[in-house]
Order: structure tokens, then sequence, then C-alpha cells
């Protein structure tokens, strides 16, 4: 479970450029929660998220993740609980490293004694065994450089480094968006079943509204740091994609220019 | 043959300076210019050491030397976020008063009629004549320390730093301290240095202040040199084309050397631009097959 409690994170204070990224965000991620994040840009979302990973601290408040507070942690520390993906194929992974390599690191997480051997042959067969079910081919190239890879294929093997030592959080941060359609598709396919089976907690930021709705149970909404809607259960089942626009503008209080825009992905 | 054979002894011996440029060149991708004071702190420690009677225990302490000194250049960058260049501008600058320490406040410290392993070693496998032991000395550490770091590298430890180098966000993320990598990256690759120093140093009979000056240019050489033959694919074999590059590096040295075209001081020179026109083969390559294309289309427009 993750509690944020009262998040407040400003940037260039005292500037002319002084912008408040978080503005109070109480938010309680349970268990068996998969929530989607919507909001336009610099809504700070991927604040939130910073705030969560440790890339850097929040001015006020805390963040709590199953009952220890990790908000001055430092980055790698918390890593070993919390899986990350950024938009950005090539971030995930080291390029000049075979997929094996890439795999047993995050396999093994920081937690193996140093002077192991670093890949282990039941290791490189469970990875390789979890790679095929992703039905991409890469279980056969275990000892190509991950370089050599498409970005699909990338995101595919990032997302089983961030879920493969069973973190107790998943966020995913638009992690599809520099995909082709159908990679996407294929990329989102195994995300959601990642996510069942390992019954992981996640967050996932997303500007696709449609699949805000269609995915997981829950769905948020962010603005000016702040979270202007949380729905889920009923509420959100009978959500249609005008309404949300609708909601969305309307607690805004203001008309967006032009409300397709936030439509298409 | 007695060129030859020089050059592959000296070859040996820099080799293991070849890979510990190779570990921050191309394993942690930072150029790291500690190279030229913990190469001159491996032999001052190890002249000092000898002098004083362990030559064997000259190399550890030597190699132990490198390690501290590439740890404080590891420590400046990451702890203290200095610009990596700057860092090991830094620790090299400071080293030059501490090497100077190191020797008793004196340039230059000889060696020559005192027991260094190489006299010890020539006593002891006395009908071998001397170029061979000297052969055997270089080709037993190089063998020895690349066996080490090929097992290293191969280690969970090793494969965190070698990830360090290669994307730096994935190793935050994935729950490793991408800073503490760095600085073991640093100190590894400065122990081997050091090492190559404290060999030499017994191995020429004397030790001296600027040792180090353009050292970091033969490493790179010589890695470059390696590659060159081996082209870039695993960290082993980089490790291998080290030490083949300083070989081959010593060789076209002494070639170019005994042919009297150049004079001994040309050395650091012909380094240099070794080193240059290798690093710009891939550009050059580049702009000419844009000369070729936009000839090519010239053509058939």
């Amino acid at each position: 479970m993750l509690e944020l409690k009262n998040l407040q994170k400003t940037f260039a204070k005292g500037t002319v450029n002084e912008h408040i990224a978080l503005d109070g965000i109480d938010f309680t991620l349970n268990d068996e929660d998969f929530v989607t994040i919507l909001g336009s840009n610099g809504a700070g979302k991927s604040t939130l998220f910073n705030a969560i990973t440790g890339a850097f601290w929040p001015d006020k408040g805390a963040v709590v993740l199953d009952g220890e507070n990790i908000t001055y942690l430092p980055e790698f520390k918390r890593a070993q609980k919390i899986g990350i993906l950024f938009q950005d194929p090539m971030k995930g992974t080291a390029p000049d490293m075979t997929i094996a390599e890439n795999l047993a690191l995050a396999y093994t997480r920081g937690h193996r004694f140093p002077m192991a051997r670093a890949l282990q042959k039941r290791d490189t067969e469970y990875l390789r065994e979890r790679l095929s079910g992703f039905g991409m081919g890469l279980e056969d190239r275990m000892k190509m450089k991950v370089g050599l890879l498409s970005g699909g294929q990338r995101q595919a093997m990032t997302l089983l480094m961030a879920t493969v030592a069973n973190p107790k959080l998943l966020l995913l941060d638009e992690h599809t968006a520099a995909l082709d359609p159908a990679t996407a598709q294929k990329v989102l396919a195994i995300t959601v079943q990642i996510v069942k089976e390992q019954h992981l907690p996640t967050m996932m930021i997303t500007h696709n509204m449609q699949s805000a709705l269609a995915l997981g149970n829950r769905t948020m909404m962010m603005e000016c740091g702040k979270i202007i809607l949380d729905i889920a259960g009923e509420e959100r089942r009978n959500m249609q994609v005008e309404d949300l626009l609708k909601r969305y503008s309307g607690r805004q209080g203001k008309k967006l220019d032009n409300d397709r825009m936030l439509l298409s992905e | 043959m007695t060129l030859f054979l020089g050059s592959l002894q000296l070859g040996l011996m820099y080799g293991l300076l070849a890979m510990g440029v190779f570990i921050s060149f191309r394993i942690l991708n930072t150029p790291d210019l500690t190279a030229e004071g913990s190469f001159t702190l491996g032999v001052a420690v190890s002249a000092m050491v000898t002098l004083a009677g362990a030559p064997y225990l000259g190399l550890l302490a030597a190699f132990l030397c490198g390690m501290a000194a590439g740890g404080v250049t590891g420590l400046l960058q990451t702890k203290v976020g200095i610009h990596p260049i700057l860092a090991g501008i830094l620790t090299m600058s400071g080293l030059y008063t501490i090497n100077l320490a190191v020797m008793g406040a004196s340039s230059n410290v000889s060696l020559i009629g005192k027991e260094t392993l190489f006299q010890q070693l020539f006593a002891k496998l006395a009908p071998l004549p001397k170029d061979i032991v000297k052969l055997m000395v270089g080709a037993v550490l190089a063998l020895l320390v690349l066996g080490l770091l090929i097992w290293f590298f191969k280690t969970h430890l090793g494969l965190c730093i070698r990830a360090t180098g290669n994307n730096e966000a994935m190793v935050r993320s994935s729950s490793i301290n991408a800073s503490g990598m760095k600085i073991m990256g640093l100190a590894v690759s400065n122990g081997c240095i050091a090492l190559s120093g404290a060999i030499v140093a017994q191995y020429q009979g004397y030790a001296d202040i600027s040792s180090g000056i353009g050292i970091l240019v033969v490493g790179l050489a010589s890695v470059i040199i390696g590659e060159a033959v081996f082209g870039r694919r695993s960290v082993t074999l980089g490790l291998v084309s080290a030490i083949v590059g300083s070989v081959l590096y010593r060789i076209i040295i002494s070639l170019a050397l005994s042919s009297n075209v150049f004079p001994t001081y040309f050395l650091k020179l012909i380094s240099a631009v070794i080193v240059a026109v290798a690093l710009s083969i891939p550009t050059l390559k580049g702009e000419l097959n844009k000369a070729r294309i936009r000839r090519e289309g010239r053509n058939r427009a």
C-alpha cells in the first residue's frame, strides 16, 4: 500500500518562474489498485512519480510505502521496492550489455553477494522462460546486445526488468507513448498480464482517455499539482470519455479551446 | 630481435596501464586523468618499498595506493559533483606533491644495485637469460591481472560497474548505488595503472617524478590500437585487446625511433598523433561516405 500525505513541491521558489508542481497531494493506493492517471502537460503527474521514486524530495509531506516512510530514502535504496518505466525505451536498459546481463541485473536487484557470478544458469533459464511468454522471440537472443533491439522489444524487456524482482509498486510513465499502435497494444497487454499475475499495485500515466477508462480499476486526473478527480467502481464504469472531458473542463471552471485535442493520442 | 623482445617486455608491463585505461575510458565511459598521477604514484611507492627490501610488497602497496587515488577521484566526481575531467585533474595535481613526498622530496630515486624483484629472479633462475626472465615477469603479471579482471567483470559487482558506465539512470532504478560503482570502477582502474608503474620502476631501475607525463595518451593509444585489431565487442575481448594493443604500440614506437627518422624526444608527439588519428577515423569515414553519396547522387541526376 502506498500513502502520499500532503505532498508539496515548488520549483524555482522565490523567482518569477516559480511553479507549484505538487499542491498538497493526499492519496492512498490500495494493494489491489491499478490506477490510471490523466492530466495535461505540466499537471504534476511526472513530478508525483519523481517524488515517489526519490529522483527529488518533496518540500513537504510524506511518502509511505507498506508502512515505511521512504520520503528521504536514497533513490537506489527504494528502487528495490519500486519498478518504473518511462516513455523513452532507451532509458530502462543498458544498450551495450546483452539481454541476459540486463535481466540478471534487474532480477538480483543488488542483494546478491557482490563477488558471485552475475549470470547464473538457473536465473538465466527462469528469465528466458519469462521472456518467451511475451511472444517476441527475445528468448532466443539472450546473448544479443540490447542496443540492437527495437523500441517495443526494449520496452517489453524493461517491463520485465521492472517487475521481475517482485516490487511493491509499479509506476508507468506513458510507457507506450513512443511505440507504434500495434506494439503499444502488445506492451499494454503484457503489462496487464504481469500486473494481474503478480498482484502489483500500479499507477499508470497516460494521455489516452480510452485506455485510461478501460484499464485498471481506478482513474484519477491531475491539474495544477492537485488531484481533481478520483473515481472507481460504479461511477467509473458509467463514465464515458465524453463525460470525463465534461467533468475535466467543468471542474476547471473553464472551457478548453479544443476538447478533441485531449481525445487523440 | 632485441627490438622486438624489448617491445614485448615493455608492452606487457604497460599492458596493465592499458587495461586500467580501458576500464575508465570504455567501461566507465569517462576519460580519467588521474592516470598521470597514479602511474607515478605506483612508480614511487614501488621504488621506496623496494629500497626498504620488499620488492613484491612494493607491487601490492602500489596497487592499493593507486586504488586509493582512483577512489579520491571517484568521490570528487560523485559525492561532490565535480566534472569528471576536472576531478581527475585535481587528483593528478595533488598527487604530484604526494609522489614527491613518497620519494623523500627528491625527484629521482635510483634502484641500481638494489634488490628489485628482477634481480632476485635473475639469481633464482640463474641459467635463464635475463631478457627471458624479464619477459616472463611481464607475461605472468599481465596474464594474472587479465584473468582477475575478466573474472571480476563477470561477477555481480563487475556487471553493476559496467551497467553504470552504460546507462546510469537504469542502474539507479535497479537499486544499484551508481556513485559507489563509479568509485569502485575508478579505484580498480587506477590500481592497475599504479601496478603498471610499479613494475616499470623496478624494470628500469629508477623512479622519476615525471614518469606519468603523457601516460594517459600511451594507455589510450594502446586501447585504440587493440580495438583496431579486434574490434569493439565484449569486455573480455576488450581487456585482451588492450594488452595486445600495448605490445603493438611499443613495436610501432620502437620502429619509429630506431629508423632514426625521429629523435627519442618525439615519443609523446607520435603517441598523441596516433591517438588523434585513430579517434578521428569514424568521423572521417562518415565524411568520406557523405562525399561519395553526394557525388553519386549528382551523377545520377
